[in-house]
This record gives C-alpha cells, sequence and structure tokens, in this order.
C-alpha cells in the first residue's frame, strides 16, 4: 500500500501537466483536474491564473465541494479576493495570444492526439450526440491542451476518431503552419497513467503508469500502439503536503472518487 | 472566416430603458452588445423597463453596454431569458432543464410537456415554469 490511492495519484499526475506554466490561464474542465489545478497553484505553480469559474480570476485555494452531497456551482462565491475581471469575450483574447493551458476530457481520442468531444458514430446521424465541438479547435492550435480520461478503455483511446475536435499532430500538419504554430499537445492523464507525445512520430507515449497498474493493462485498455520506452516509472507519488492540501483543504468530502472510485 | 451578416438579433439584458439603452448587472455581459452591433435590427428584452436615470443610480455606466443607437424595439419580458440564467434577477433553472431533457428522448412525453409548457404563450408557459418551481420546492 502506497499511503494514498488511485484518485490522488491521478491528481498529481493532473498537476504535473501543468508543471512550468507560470503565468497563464488554467482552465481545467472536470473534478480531478480542477483539484489538480488548485493544488498545483497553491504548491509548485503560484503564478497560474485560476477563475471562479464565471467570469473573475481569483486567488486563493478553496474546496470543490462543501458538503459529501452538492459540488460547488460554477460563480458560487469563492473565499479568495477577485483579482481581474475575465468575462467570456476576454478569455476568447487569451486564447489568441496562447496564454492559457486547457484539460478536457475526450470521449475519444487517437494515437496522435485527435479529440472528439462532439459525437459518436456517423457525422449524418450519430448514435450520440455530445458536446459539440465547443472550443476544442481553437484551444489545440492556440495554446497547450492537456486531456484528461476518468475511465481509459478501447473505446476512448480509439485506432480513428469519428470527429475531429481537438486538433491532433497529424491533422495540424495537413492543415500547415495556421494550425501547427502554437500548437502544444502536452499531455494525457487517464485513470492507469500518463502520456505525452513522442517528439520524432508525434504517436502518444507512454509516461508513467500510477501505483498498482502494469504496462501490460495499459497496452489492453488502449486501441492502437503507444510508444513505450524500455523502463516506464511510477507516476509521482504526492508529498505529506500535497495529500494535506487534497484531503483536508481542497477535497475535504472526497468528490473526487465520483471520478475515479478510490 | 468572412463575418457573418445577421437579419436580426435578440437579446435578453437585466434593465433598458424605453428608448433601448440597455444593462447588465451579472458577472459576465456574454456577447450581446456584438450581436446587436453585428444585425440590421435588434431587439432587446429585459427584466424591467426603467427610468434612464435609474440605470446609473446604482451601477457603473460601463453596464450600459448596448447604445440605443443599435437597436430597434425593446419589451419589457421578466423571466425572459428562461431556461437560462439572467444574474442577478435569477439563476439557470435546472429542475426544468431536467424535464426537458427527459421529455426531448420521448416522443409520449414530449407532447405532454408540449402541452403543459409551450400551449399558452409567454405568460403560460410562465405560469407553468412557477407551477414547476413550487412543486419542486
Amino acid at each position: 500500500m502506497p499511503g494514498y490511492d488511485r484518485a490522488e495519484a491521478c491528481v498529481i499526475a493532473c498537476a504535473e501537466a501543468f508543471r512550468g506554466d507560470g503565468e497563464i490561464l488554467a482552465s481545467p474542465i472536470g473534478l480531478i483536474p480542477v483539484i489538480a489545478v488548485r493544488l498545483a497553484r497553491q504548491t509548485f505553480e503560484p503564478l497560474l491564473l485560476v477563475t471562479d469559474g464565471e467570469a473573475c480570476v481569483v486567488e486563493g485555494t478553496w474546496p470543490v465541494a462543501t458538503s459529501s452531497a452538492s459540488i460547488q456551482a460554477p460563480g458560487t462565491p469563492v473565499p479568495g479576493p477577485v483579482e481581474s475581471w475575465l468575462p467570456y469575450r476576454a478569455v476568447l483574447d487569451v486564447v489568441r495570444r496562447g496564454d492559457r493551458h486547457v484539460m478536457m476530457t475526450p470521449s475519444q481520442i487517437d494515437a496522435f492526439g485527435n479529440a472528439n468531444i462532439s459525437a459518436i458514430g456517423n457525422h449524418a446521424k450519430p448514435t450520440a450526440q455530445l458536446l459539440g465541438a465547443r472550443g476544442a479547435p481553437g484551444n489545440t492550435v492556440s495554446h497547450s491542451t492537456s486531456y484528461w480520461v476518468p475511465r481509459h478503455s478501447p473505446r476512448v483511446f480509439v485506432p480513428k476518431v469519428d470527429l475531429i475536435a481537438g486538433v491532433g499532430w497529424d491533422s495540424a500538419a495537413k492543415a500547415g503552419p495556421a494550425a501547427t504554430r502554437y500548437m502544444r499537445l502536452r499531455r494525457v492523464v487517464s485513470n492507469l497513467a500518463s502520456f505525452d507525445w513522442d517528439p520524432g512520430s508525434r504517436r502518444m507515449r507512454l509516461l508513467s503508469v500510477h501505483p498498482g497498474v502494469t504496462v501490460d493493462e495499459v497496452v489492453a485498455a488502449t486501441g492502437f500502439d503507444l510508444v513505450i520506452g524500455d523502463e516506464v516509472p511510477a507516476t509521482r507519488a504526492p508529498t505529506a503536503e500535497e495529500l494535506h492540501l487534497v484531503r483536508e483543504v481542497i477535497d475535504p468530502y472526497g468528490a473526487r472518487y465520483r471520478e475515479v472510485p478510490g | 472566416m468572412p463575418a457573418l451578416r445577421l437579419d436580426a438579433a435578440l437579446v435578453h439584458m437585466n434593465q433598458a430603458d424605453a428608448k433601448g439603452n440597455a444593462q447588465f448587472l451579472g458577472p459576465d455581459p456574454y456577447f450581446d452588445d456584438l450581436f446587436c452591433a453585428a444585425a440590421d435590427e435588434a431587439f432587446v428584452s429585459c427584466e424591467r423597463i426603467v427610468p434612464t436615470r435609474e440605470l446609473t443610480k446604482a451601477a457603473h455606466p460601463a453596464t450600459i453596454v448596448i447604445s440605443r443607437m443599435l437597436v430597434t424595439g425593446v419589451v419589457e419580458a421578466p423571466h425572459g431569458a428562461h431556461f437560462t440564467s439572467c444574474v442577478p434577477d435569477y439563476g439557470r433553472d435546472e429542475p426544468f432543464q431536467r424535464a426537458y431533457v427527459e421529455a426531448a428522448g420521448d416522443p409520449g412525453r414530449w407532447a405532454s410537456f408540449g402541452d403543459r409548457f409551450l400551449a399558452g404563450g409567454e405568460a403560460g408557459y410562465q405560469r407553468a415554469v412557477a407551477a414547476l418551481a413550487a412543486g419542486e420546492a
């Protein structure tokens, strides 16, 4: 027993995606990414900008839920002071400047990082209508993008996505310099492992496995061939301070277990 | 990509005066002023039509993001942004959204949803929404 669980390993792996970002807007989507960004800012990335989920950039580190029943709704007043106003229109300007790192959850992702959040099946008559492409195309070609997959399976890690919403390396190369110039696909974190992209082949590369997970399990749950080195390390363990912050300050009611069972 | 030419814009604001100067009082103006400026005709609905002087009584002039020169018509339509939000007047109506989603997936239930909420015009809609909220409370 490592003294921490899978959900906490995922928090650390997601936080690590933001290491080195400095003074940019962090836009985590999903519970564990939100916990991870608050943790990263409280510890090793103090310059990150974080919003209240509505239109204000706020200081401080506050819980994702205030009871075991509730997940704090976007825009709920937060304890930290407002440091700037960032309405929707200003976020679009930040995207164009490139000073942003978004972490989104794809319904499908392929080896080159093409990601689908829009619809499953034939586009003319999808079997499931999802969010729509939303900001994914502009995000992926304008600033840092990472992905969070709470349930790693061959249905998510697919050979070919049904619709490209988030632009992958190969699609960007086909589109030319306008797409490739500012593109920065950073990390994929799943409930099993962490990934980045091999700089040569631009294919997804296994970076680390979470405690209790084998490389074979990751391979079996992935619908394409990963780039895998000779030695695959374990995902970095949380420090005592990080565990305290996650368990007592940021997620005291265990909302993280709704995404990844403990 | 070339800009879209809008025939008309329909936007909902917290307050306006009778001339069409319109104001947001929530956290985010979204893009309503841009829609009005981009459209041949723009129609503003609002929670309250107030005298012009009232607009800046408790709010900064920068909250009046729509000028009457952009506006073709203005109408007072309380709760007119339902089922989305018009903060601080009201938030999003999530129970109604759930009822809509459940009905939209089932033709039989969609018919009764239509009878309940959509058959009686604006006033009938707002009465049915209020009744749903009272039942949920």
